[in-house]
């Protein structure tokens, strides 16, 4: 038999519940529960704390047939109770206290940049980075790469960054590398230079703290320092010295980012300017899926004081343009550089009079104008990665600044530099496999360059990334040289092991 | 001889049955699938992202509400389940994969990973009083006081609601 009372009331119950919105509906013992299972960070309250909310005005109460999703407001869990007839928050109703905004401070500049009043920190929020490297590399064939007769270990980048978001839209970065040079090495600005005319570097001093003891003093290379403002997302201005924006692995620039050990020859030649000192413009938008952007350069161009000073009144100009879709078959880069610009060099002290007025008379000890132009080419497809970029250089020499020849070697009657075209490719093919981060590549190479040798490149190796801040590598590479006249030079290969990482 | 308990159960059906309604679960109960939600302020003029858009945020790209002001997208702590579920649902990637990404990005110059706030309790107060700001969320961790964003014009909890996973 049905007790009539019993019955009304569970009918009585369904109704309500069912008219009531979902936020509070979640309002039960087992979302308390769960809330304070998922926020162990939280203090939880007693369940008597726990109010039932009331319906967001936004919600409709009225029941539906079909299962509705969840509406903005859920109900809060136990360790936030909320005010049944709470107004919205707003920032300037309900600040943050003085313990959650040191909290934010210390959590970076984007708050700052919301625009609320509570979070003007006093201090740039300044990021203190970097990344070194410990190669061991050697010869193992023929060997007549310059101080390559020897296997060595060696500890090739110590660099250091210093990234500031101190206000809205401004950033800035430096990046210095510490390194060991000059001791030891030559001053020439010739890789193929005679060293048996040069003399090394001396930097050992005696160092008067610890009983006169020599000590060898290194270096500082100041890789990149610069200061920009983001206007939107179509126009950012960058100004001091910026890593050109070209292709891809210049920008990698760091050797935990870069696969192999081996910089390609047409990034290590400089076919472009590694860097440049000047101002840089770069932005994009996206079409769907597909972002195009560009940079825009203008600088000193390149000198032997490129970074504090232009010997001649020729501004480096330069450019890229880039598309990047990201879609189902993974991220594609497709890009297109520029640059065009005059090398000077300058005694810089040349003074004369003429006409009784004393003036300059600094003529270019060596000058030539130049254009680089480049494509590159990366796809992310999953583990797979596939990365590609030529380089084209052509030089022209002002006759009355060409250099001469100091090549090994030495050229049968005095020459001087000829005006040239030099150029290359690579390929790179990777793979990162599921198993330990363990990728292995391939990259092929070739070089076109008159003033050194033609050359193909074949390189294996594996890189692997036990850790995102570790990266271990192993690299083979075997070069074939085209022989230059008079001189056989014969093939190479090199063997390499790298432990790079950031901290 | 019909037990209260059965009484009050024939209530329960028939009550459901007067309103025409399917059992009303409990949220956590009718989510058969795990689900991400992304919230901003109350009072925020920004209804819907589209997936595309949610995901370069994340990637810290730039991304314009309807005020026309940068997005600022804030983390949950690494490693915390509901933001390795966030990053493989959206920027499709698994948390090592992440992890190269915003490394090698910073090594470049760029910039690093949104901000992350350690505390779920703590993002919360933050994405409700600071304008601007959006965060991901696990449904069950919603309070009020936040705005939940569709994506690509799709409500959670809507089965086509790409932010649900198993």
């Amino acid at each position: 038999m049905l007790k009539p009372r019993a019955f009304v009331l569970g009918a009585a119950v369904l109704m309500v519940c069912a008219a009531q919105p979902q936020n509070a509906r979640a309002q039960s013992a087992d979302d308390a529960r769960l809330a304070q299972q998922t926020l162990p960070d939280a203090p939880a309250a007693p369940a008597a704390q726990v109010q039932p909310v009331a319906p967001a005005p936004d919600v409709p109460p009225s029941p539906s047939p079909e299962p509705s999703p969840p509406e903005p407001s859920q109900a809060p869990p136990a360790m936030e109770p909320q005010s049944a007839t709470a107004p919205e928050r707003t920032p300037g109703a309900d600040p943050l206290s003085a313990a959650d905004a040191a909290t934010l401070a210390a959590l970076g500049s984007d708050f700052a940049a919301a625009g609320a009043a509570e979070l003007q920190f006093e201090e740039p929020q300044i990021s203190l980075y970097g990344f070194a490297d410990f190669t061991y590399g050697a010869q193992i064939g023929k060997k007549f790469a310059p101080s390559a007769d020897y296997g060595s270990f060696m500890v090739g980048n110590l660099n250091v960054y210093f990234s500031t978001e101190f206000e809205k839209h401004w950033r800035s970065l430096a990046e210095v590398r510490f390194t060991y040079l000059p001791h030891g090495s030559y001053w020439t600005d010739s890789a193929f230079a005679d060293r048996a005319a040069l003399e090394r570097v001396d930097s050992t001093v005696l160092d008067a703290t610890d009983l006169n003891r020599p000590v060898r003093l290194g270096g500082i290379a100041i890789q990149r320092v610069w200061l920009e403002y983001n206007f939107n997302r179509y126009l950012t201005l960058r100004a001091g010295q910026w890593l050109t924006p070209y292709g891809i692995w210049n920008v990698d620039h760091g050797t935990p980012t870069i696969i192999g050990i081996y910089r390609p020859y047409i990034i290590n030649e400089n076919l472009f300017p590694e860097r440049q000192t000047g101002l840089e413009a770069y932005g994009g938008f996206y079409v769907e899926d597909t972002k195009l952007g560009y940079h825009l350069t203008l600088s000193n161009g390149r000198g032997p004081i490129d970074s504090y000073q232009d010997l001649d009144s020729n501004l480096g100009v330069g450019g890229r343009l880039y598309v990047y879709n990201d879609s189902l078959l993974g991220t594609f880069t497709l890009g297109i550089s520029g640059y065009r610009g005059s090398y000077t060099d300058r005694s810089g002290v040349g003074l004369r009079v003429e006409d009784g007025e004393l003036v300059n008379f600094d003529p270019p000890t060596l000058q030539y104008d130049e254009l680089a132009l480049a494509a590159d080419l990366k796809w992310e497809w999953g583990g797979l990665l596939v990365q590609s970029e030529a380089v084209y250089r052509e030089t022209s020499y002002l006759d009355a600044a060409r250099p001469a020849v100091t090549t090994v070697p030495p050229p049968p009657v005095p020459a001087q530099f000829a005006d040239a075209d030099r150029y290359g490719v690579y390929g790179l093919v990777a793979y990162r496999t599921p198993w330990w981060n363990i990728m292995p590549f391939m990259l092929a190479q070739y070089t076109r360059d008159p003033y050194a040798s033609d050359s193909k490149e074949l390189a294996f190796g594996v890189n692997v990334r036990p850790s995102p801040r570790v990266a271990l590598k192993a690299e083979y590479k075997y070069v074939f040289i085209e022989a230059v006249p008079g001189l056989e030079l014969g093939d190479l290969d090199f063997v390499g092991f790298q432990v790079a990482w950031s901290f | 001889m019909v037990s209260r308990r059965f009484t009050l159960l024939a209530g329960l059906v028939t009550g459901l049955l007067l309103l025409g309604l399917t059992p009303v679960e409990p949220l956590q109960a009718r989510a058969t699938r795990n689900t991400i939600v992304i919230v901003t302020q109350k009072n925020s003029a920004l209804s819907d992202l589209p997936l595309r858009e949610l995901k370069r945020l994340y990637k810290k790209e730039q991304v314009t509400g309807p005020d026309d002001h940068a997005l600022i997208p804030l983390n949950q702590a690494v490693g915390a389940p509901t933001r390795v579920a966030f990053e493989r649902l959206v920027l499709k990637m698994s948390a090592e994969e992440v992890g190269r990404f915003w490394i090698d990005r910073k090594i470049r110059g760029q910039t690093g990973a949104p901000k992350s706030v350690p505390a779920v309790a703590m993002l919360r107060k933050v994405v409700a009083a600071l304008p601007r700001t959006l965060t991901y969320l696990d449904v069950n961790d919603l309070t009020p006081d936040l705005k939940v964003l569709s994506i690509d014009g799709k409500s959670p909890g809507t089965a086509d609601y790409p932010l649900q996973y198993d």
